[in-house]
Order: C-alpha cells, then sequence, then structure tokens
C-alpha cells in the first residue's frame, strides 16, 4: 500500500511538471499497463489549479503588465499598481484582481460583452476601464492609474471648505450623469471609490465593475438582482433586491453628501446585525445632516443643504432627485443662493407610505435597457415590462435572436455580437423550456433552436465561440427534445431526421471527449437513416449527414487507436460523399466534407500508418474538393480555410518526405490564409489555434534547418497569439494542447 | 519578552521536549496579540499577510543573531502549526458573532481571507481536508502546513522535514492536487 502511494505521487509530481502533450507519454511509460494506477493518476492531474494554496503568490506580471507593488485589497481581490512597458509606451494603471471563488467565467464573459460600452465612458472624472483577463485562474481588470487621496481624507487633510466640498461632489454628479447619459449606472457609489488627484480634481473608480461582479445573471434581463458590495451604502431598493435605476446611484451620492457634509453616515456604521443595518436604510429617516455636522458647518446646512440631501435619500426612488444632473442642478443653485426644489416636510409621511406600498412586492414596472452594441456596431435597445409575456419570448427566442445571429454570422469581426446573442436567446430558451411539458409543437421548435444555439457556442468545424462543453449542453437538450418528440410520434418522418441530424452535431461535440457515446449517436444517425430509407428514398443532404456520420466514427476510431476501423468509416464517407457530388455536381456542402474526409483520411497515413506517399494521394484528393469548394461559393470566407488546412498537412507530407523547402512553402501558405481570417476576425478561437500549432511546426522546421532567429520570430508570434487568446475560451481543450504543443516546440 | 532562542536550542541541539512545550504557548499567544493589535512599523494593515505576522511574532521572540537559518525553519515550523490554529479559532469566533462587515478588521481578519482566498474554502473546510490528508500521509499533511501556514520555502521545509528538497517539493505538488481534488 505504502509503496503503491509512493508510486503514485511520484508520478503525479512529476506529470504535473510535464507539458499537457508530453504527459499521455510519460504515463504510458510510467505506469506500465496498470491501468488502476493510471486512472488514479489522471484523476488527480484534473485538479491541477494554478495558484490553489499559493497565499503568497503576487503576480510578477500580467499580460503586457508589469506588477510593482500592491496598493489594497478589499472584499473583491487586490489592487495593484502596474506598468505597461511593451517598448512602445509607459503607462502607469491600477489592477483589480479579483479574488478566488467568484465565477470567473461569467464575469469575463460580462466583460468582454460590456467593454465596448464601457470604452464609451469619456469623462476626466471617470477612471477608465482599460482593458482586462485572467491570472491563474482569476480575472483581472486594468484601470486608469490614479495617484490621490480618498475623498474623505482629502476633504479632512486640505481642512476644505463647505463649498469646496460642494464643488468635489458637483464634478462627481457630471461624472455619474455622463455615464447614466450612456445607459451605465455605477452601482457603488461611495467615498471609497473616489479619489482626489494632485489637482484637486476627483475621480470616480470602478465604473461599471460592480455590474461585471454581479453574481446573478438576472441583473442583466431585469436590472434586478444586484447585492450590496457594501451594506452601509447599499439603497433601500438594493437591500430589498428590486430595480436599479439612475436614481439608485442618486441615491448614493447623496449619502457622500451626506458624509463629507455632516462629517459621519447617517445609519451607524457599529450596527453588528445585518438585519438591523437593512431595516435601518428601508425604514429609518436619517437624521438632519445639520444635526450631526461640526458647529460651523451645521449653521450653513440647516435648511437648504439639509433638504436637498435628504431629498436624494428618499426611501422612494420615485421621490428623489431622478437624475444626477438634477441633484447637480439644486447644489449649484444653492451656491448661487436661488431658491432650491427641495422642500422640507413630509419626509417621514412619504417613506411610511412607501414602506407600506412596497412591503413584501416586487416594483411593478422595470425599465430595462439592454444593449446589444458590438464590433459590428450595432445596438438595439429595447423596453421590456415586468409581466413581459411568454409569446414573446418564443418570438423573441425563436426567430428574432437568430435572425440577427445568422445576419451577422459571416461578416468578419462579429463573434463577440454573436456571443451575447447566444447568451441571450440561451436565457429565453431555458426559460421557455420550464413551461414546456405538453406541448409538442413548442418542444420541437425549442430543441431547433437549441441545435442553433450549440452550433453558434462551439461547432468544432466552424467558426465558432470555442465553448464545446457548453455547446454539448445545449446539443443534449436539444436530442431530449426531439426524443421526447419521436416518442408522441413514433412513425414520424421528420421527427426521425430531426433527431438523427442533432445527433450528428451533438457526437461532434463529444468526440473528443465522451468518445463511446459519440461512437453510440453516430451509429444512432445512421440507424435511423436506414430506417427511413425503408419507407422514401434519401436526399442529397440525408446522404451528407449520413456520410457525417461516419466521418464521426472515423474520428473515435482514431482516438481509441482502431486504426483499420477508422480508415474503413472514412473510406465509407468518401463513398458516400462522391456519389453525391456524381448526382449534384454543385453541392458545395458534399465537397467541403470530401474534402475533409480526404483529409483525415491523410492524417491516418501520415501520422498513424507513417506512410507518407498514401498521405499525399489523399491530400491531392483533398485539395481538388477544397478547390472546387472555393469555386462554388467565392464569397464564403471560410472556404479558403479548408484549403489552409489541407496545406498544412500537405506541408506535413514534404516535410516526412524530406523536401523541407517545399513543406516550408505550403505551411507558410497556411498561415497567411489563417493569418488573414484572424485579422478580419480576431475572436475566431478556431483559426486562432491552428494558427498557434502552425507557428509551433514553423519555428521547430526552421530550427532543425538552423535559422535560429527566424525559428525564435516563429516562436514568438505563436506565443503573442496564445497570450491574446479571450481568457473565456483558453481552457477549451483544443486550445490548450496547441499551446502545450507550442510550448514543447519552443524548449 | 520571552527569549525563545534558549528554548529552540534546547529542543533542536539538545534533544529536550519540554522545550518545545515550553514554546508552544509562547507562539501561540505572541501570534495572537500581533494578529489582534498590530504594533508593528507603520504600514496599511491591509496588505498583510499571513506569513508577515509569523515573520513578526518570530522578530519578537527571538534575539536574532543568535539563530541560524535552520532554527529559523524550526521556528517558523512550529509557528506554522501556531498559525494554523489560531486562525481556526479566531474564524470560529468570528462566524459566533456574525461580524465581519460591520465592525472593524483586525490583522488576523486579513491573514485568513489571504489563506481563505488562496484555498478557494473556508478555514474550516480547509482544516478538516487536510486532516484526512494527515491520515493518508502526515508527511505530506506537515508540508502544506509549513507551506501554507508558516510561508516555509521548499528547502526550508525540506529542513525541519529532515528530507531532501526533491521529496518536499513532490509531496507539496501531490498535496495540492489531492487536496484540490477532496475540496472540489
Amino acid at each position: 500500500m505504502t509503496s503503491r502511494w509512493e508510486r503514485l505521487k511520484e508520478i503525479v509530481a512529476e506529470a504535473a511538471g510535464l507539458p499537457l502533450a508530453a504527459r499521455a507519454d510519460y504515463l504510458d511509460h510510467a505506469c506500465a499497463g496498470d491501468t488502476g494506477l493510471r486512472q488514479e493518476v489522471e484523476t488527480l492531474l484534473k485538479y491541477d489549479s494554478p495558484g490553489f494554496l499559493e497565499v503568497d503568490a503576487a503576480p510578477s506580471r500580467l499580460g503586457p503588465y508589469r506588477i510593482l507593488r500592491e496598493i489594497g485589497r478589499g472584499g473583491m481581490g487586490a489592487v495593484y499598481e502596474a506598468e505597461r512597458d511593451d517598448g512602445e509606451f509607459h503607462q502607469r494603471v491600477a489592477i483589480k484582481v479579483i479574488k478566488r471563488g467568484m465565477d470567473t467565467d461569467a464575469i469575463l464573459r460580462r466583460f468582454f460583452t460590456e467593454r465596448q460600452i464601457l470604452a464609451r465612458l469619456r469623462h476626466p472624472n471617470i477612471t477608465r476601464l482599460l482593458d482586462g483577463g485572467t491570472f491563474a485562474g482569476r480575472p483581472y481588470f486594468v484601470m486608469e492609474f490614479v495617484e490621490g487621496l480618498p475623498i474623505a481624507a482629502y476633504c479632512w487633510k486640505t481642512n476644505a471648505t463647505l463649498d469646496a466640498r460642494i464643488h468635489l461632489i458637483l464634478a462627481v454628479c457630471d461624472a455619474v450623469e455622463h455615464a447614466h447619459r450612456n445607459l451605465i449606472l455605477h452601482r457603488d457609489i461611495k467615498a471609497g471609490n473616489i479619489l482626489v488627484d494632485s489637482d484637486g480634481s476627483p475621480k470616480l473608480l470602478d465604473f461599471g465593475i460592480a455590474k461585471l461582479l454581479d453574481e446573478d445573471g438576472a441583473a442583466e434581463l431585469t436590472g434586478t438582482g444586484m447585492r450590496p458590495l457594501t451594506p452601509q451604502s447599499a439603497s433601500p431598493e438594493q437591500v430589498r433586491g428590486e430595480v436599479l435605476t439612475t436614481a439608485s446611484d442618486v441615491y448614493s451620492l447623496g449619502l457622500l453628501l451626506y458624509e463629507l457634509m455632516a462629517g459621519k453616515p447617517p445609519y451607524r456604521a457599529g450596527e453588528s446585525d445585518p438585519a438591523a443595518v437593512a431595516r435601518a436604510i428601508c425604514e429609518q429617516t436619517p437624521p438632519r445632516p445639520s444635526s450631526l455636522a461640526a458647529p460651523a458647518d451645521a449653521r450653513r446646512l440647516r435648511g437648504d443643504l439639509d433638504n436637498i440631501i435628504l431629498k436624494a435619500l428618499e426611501k422612494d426612488p420615485a421621490e428623489r432627485y431622478p437624475r444626477a444632473a438634477d441633484l447637480a442642478g439644486d447644489l449649484r443653485r444653492y451656491l448661487e443662493g436661488l431658491p432650491v426644489q427641495a422642500r422640507a416636510g413630509g419626509a417621514v409621511y412619504r417613506a411610511r407610505k412607501f414602506i407600506a406600498r412596497h412591503r413584501g412586492a416586487v416594483a411593478a414596472a422595470t425599465l430595462f435597457v439592454g444593449a446589444l452594441a458590438a464590433s459590428t456596431g450595432y445596438a438595439l435597445y429595447q423596453e421590456r415590462r415586468a409581466d413581459r409575456r411568454f409569446d414573446d419570448l418564443r418570438q423573441l427566442a425563436g426567430s428574432f435572436l437568430f435572425e440577427i445571429h445568422d445576419a451577422i454570422a459571416p461578416l468578419p469581426g462579429s463573434t463577440a455580437a454573436r456571443e451575447l446573442v447566444v447568451k441571450r436567446a440561451l436565457q429565453y430558451l431555458d426559460s421557455m423550456a420550464r413551461e414546456a411539458s405538453g406541448d409538442i409543437g413548442l418542444k420541437r421548435e425549442l430543441a431547433e433552436s437549441y441545435v442553433r444555439i450549440g452550433d453558434a457556442q462551439g461547432l468544432f468545424t466552424d467558426a465558432n465561440l470555442g465553448k464545446s462543453a457548453e455547446a454539448r449542453a445545449s446539443y443534449m437538450r436539444a436530442t431530449a427534445l426531439y426524443r421526447e418528440v419521436l416518442r408522441a410520434n413514433p412513425a414520424d418522418i421528420r421527427s426521425k431526421r430531426d433527431l438523427a441530424l442533432a445527433l450528428i452535431h451533438l457526437s461532434t461535440s463529444t468526440y473528443a471527449g465522451d468518445r463511446a457515446s459519440a461512437l453510440a449517436n453516430n451509429h444512432e444517425t445512421i440507424a435511423l437513416f436506414a430506417d427511413i430509407a425503408r419507407s422514401q428514398p434519401l436526399t442529397q443532404a440525408d446522404g451528407i449527414a449520413v456520410a457525417q456520420a461516419y466521418f464521426g466514427i472515423g474520428e473515435s476510431q482514431m482516438m481509441m487507436n482502431h486504426i483499420p476501423e477508422s480508415l474503413e468509416a472514412r473510406k465509407k464517407c468518401v463513398e458516400i460523399l462522391r456519389g453525391v457530388i456524381a448526382q449534384s455536381p454543385g453541392s458545395s456542402e458534399a465537397q467541403r466534407s470530401l474534402a475533409r474526409a480526404e483529409a483525415r483520411i491523410a492524417y491516418v497515413y501520415l501520422n498513424r500508418l507513417h506512410d507518407p506517399d498514401h498521405a499525399l494521394e489523399h491530400l491531392l484528393n483533398a485539395r481538388q474538393a477544397g478547390e472546387r469548394l472555393v469555386a462554388l461559393e467565392p464569397g464564403n470566407g471560410a472556404a479558403p480555410l479548408e484549403i489552409a488546412l489541407i496545406d498544412a498537412y500537405l506541408s506535413a507530407v514534404k516535410l516526412a518526405q524530406g523536401d523541407a523547402a517545399e513543406a516550408e512553402r505550403l505551411l507558410r501558405s497556411a498561415i497567411s490564409t489563417r493569418a488573414e481570417a484572424l485579422r478580419a476576425d480576431p475572436r475566431n478561437f478556431r483559426v486562432r489555434t491552428f494558427l498557434i500549432s502552425d507557428y509551433a511546426r514553423l519555428g521547430k522546421l526552421l530550427r532543425d534547418r538552423k535559422r535560429d532567429s527566424e525559428a525564435h520570430d516563429a516562436f514568438q508570434r505563436g506565443f503573442s497569439l496564445a497570450a491574446e487568446m479571450d481568457p473565456a475560451t483558453a481552457r477549451n481543450p483544443d486550445a490548450v494542447s496547441s499551446i502545450a504543443t507550442l510550448r514543447a516546440a519552443a524548449r | 519578552m520571552a527569549d525563545v532562542s534558549a528554548l529552540l536550542t534546547r529542543w533542536q541541539e539538545q534533544g529536550d521536549k519540554s522545550a518545545l512545550d515550553e514554546m508552544l504557548p509562547l507562539v501561540y499567544d505572541e501570534l495572537r496579540r500581533l494578529a489582534r493589535f498590530h504594533l508593528g512599523r507603520e504600514r496599511p494593515e491591509h496588505t498583510l499577510q499571513p506569513t508577515e505576522l509569523v515573520h513578526e511574532a518570530y522578530m519578537r521572540l527571538t534575539a536574532q543573531h543568535k539563530m541560524d537559518w535552520k532554527n529559523r525553519a524550526h521556528f517558523f515550523a512550529v509557528a506554522a502549526c501556531m498559525m494554523r490554529r489560531v486562525l481556526l479559532h479566531h474564524a470560529r469566533d468570528r462566524s459566533s458573532v456574525k461580524r465581519q462587515a460591520y465592525s472593524r478588521r483586525v490583522p488576523l481578519d486579513f491573514a485568513l481571507e489571504r489563506i481563505e482566498e488562496a484555498a478557494d474554502v473556508d478555514i474550516e473546510a480547509l482544516d478538516a481536508a487536510m486532516e484526512r490528508l494527515a491520515a493518508l500521509d502526515p508527511r505530506m499533511a506537515k508540508t502544506v502546513e509549513l507551506r501554507v501556514f508558516g510561508g516555509l520555502t521548499i528547502e526550508e521545509s525540506a529542513e525541519v522535514l529532515a528530507l531532501s528538497a526533491a521529496t518536499v517539493k513532490r509531496d507539496w505538488v501531490a498535496a495540492r492536487l489531492w487536496l484540490r481534488k477532496e475540496l472540489a
């Protein structure tokens, strides 16, 4: 027992230090056929997690930023001062690394969808959000660095007069108003989030961060769900989990005013019971600021300023200043000696009335502003009511969002916009699926939608968002729904076909993982079509589908190292496709499938059977099909990528045959096609992954030819592509393996 | 101020076990005291790390010129064990009072946060998982304690455990994976 455990530790520790690509070989050797041991080792290795238990680990770099020092640490994580030093320019920034335990993927997804919106915020009193990424699995945000004091400390240190304090807050109000005009709420305005720089100008920090960190995705649908980040600075509606509006930010500004004018917050910070704090916020009328202030200030606060501050702090959002600009207006009128809008009286009465109205209830109507804003410049503003109706949802999910998705999908650079659309559609679909119990038509419609969602999320073979696990989940939902539909109509041909096609999608997203179930799904597809063929002739599209199922079987068999079975399935696939093409030579789908199938056959000959001559023969077939495809679809930007794939294989064959010069030429040609595609859409994950592998191979090829500086250059290009990868997709198995290949090659 | 250097020497060099017994409460009390009322040099307490507390206890409890790095490592090993207990007790106190967000935070809160942040779970869960690891492989559990709660390097841990650095490194890597799985 002991020696086995020691052996296990030794193997695990050794394997953990190896690049992913090299682990399998090492384990083959180290476990020497002891499958039980190997299984235990592999299970443990799955829990490899950078940063875990490394208490003192402070990053020395984050992306292009060099960390200079830690400047703070709070509920959300640590903040560092850093410097961008990529030669071009030196920019000092503040980087907030979000602590572990928050949902990294969700935060980053929100970050990438919000980034464009936040980038619109340009105001001298707002620190800009510049960048974001991940470090050791934790998200970080890069912001403009401000050298300054927190606003309260600044007022105290400079002994600021009442007027000076009001001027500071006026600048903050302007910043908040600017954001409101851009449809952005701050949601966490508080003294600690405002620094005053050496020019005496206040800077509001963390705009938009609160929303990014909101654990409850519901916020994006309804604007609710925000959990207060700082209990004492929460507004009544925030405490109740209701809708946040511009008036919520006005409330926060009121609290800030109160604190700077009276010198203390309206509700006692020493409260030990969170429920008591929450109750005070929702029910207790704050004392008039003048009653708490220093005598010199109290005299001036009494009257108008008291009224202004208390109006901003009304329990009922409708009783407050609707916007930051209105609050600022009253403050300016006060400074100029003009009558202000805020009037004393009725506060207690109104608060009571408001609580009576709202106890236990949610706000009646909500204003939801969602922005589908992204690189395509497409923006959609949509007003939603709390009592949204099922039919609206159905229409939205079933057609509207897909129309948008499909319309922008072929556009270069559309990935970010599509991601947002997909996310929205999924939210709608999930809410509908819960209500679809007996409705067969609806189930079919939903299943169809889930397939399209899955395609958008990451069908391996198309421009995609690189999220195969999520795609798989969508396909599973689709097949489950289609099975229910088929169970209700066992003889219905359409239901059989629907299920068969969905199973192909499912297995395509599965064969890198659960090979046995991918294999079973493909066999089921073939059986379903055989069943259909008994009652009606198969169409061209059916033929292509059956060929795809054989293609999938070929993939699974190859991954299980069943080489003859894999070749057999692929040759069957080619045979069927040639039959389809003979009947309809104009089918670009058949040409595309043929090019891929021939290329994969070549792959087996080259890499598994070490037979470059046969590989070359099939690659030439593949290239022919690829060229026909490009001719058939001249406007499709993805078609040249098929040829790039074949050229990359051809390059490997030429290398195996000893023709390094031709290998280099072909590889460079593949790289240039792919690089162009990536320039057009930097978030195209599949192309990026391929390019990383290409540069690994090019670097290796060049180094073997003693062209070290060119080799170094190629590896660097690979590494910078890897570094720029969207962190949300960097954990995809294909991405991980391409990066591991690059690392191993560059050693 | 008690000087634990002599106790360390008695324990380490003369094999006097009672010296360790005398030392433990001294270290424990000092850590708790430091953690509550941070008396160190001027510094924003929010950047405090758990191992800084251990360092400070070390500075206060020993006449450092008498200590070589090996003795220092052994002191830290004792302090790591104490630190783990101090933090565990603090977490229990804290949760019984339910006051974390509303009262001034003490250095120990920050130290605790750092550990819990690095472990991704609360300290009670981490402690329980470390106990299970100790039942399986006490040496590995000790390594984790030294590294996480004492801030010892691989080399210092190797000195304390009288093992090669390579062995400690291996235990550390395997222990992290095992604990991560256990806590998943």
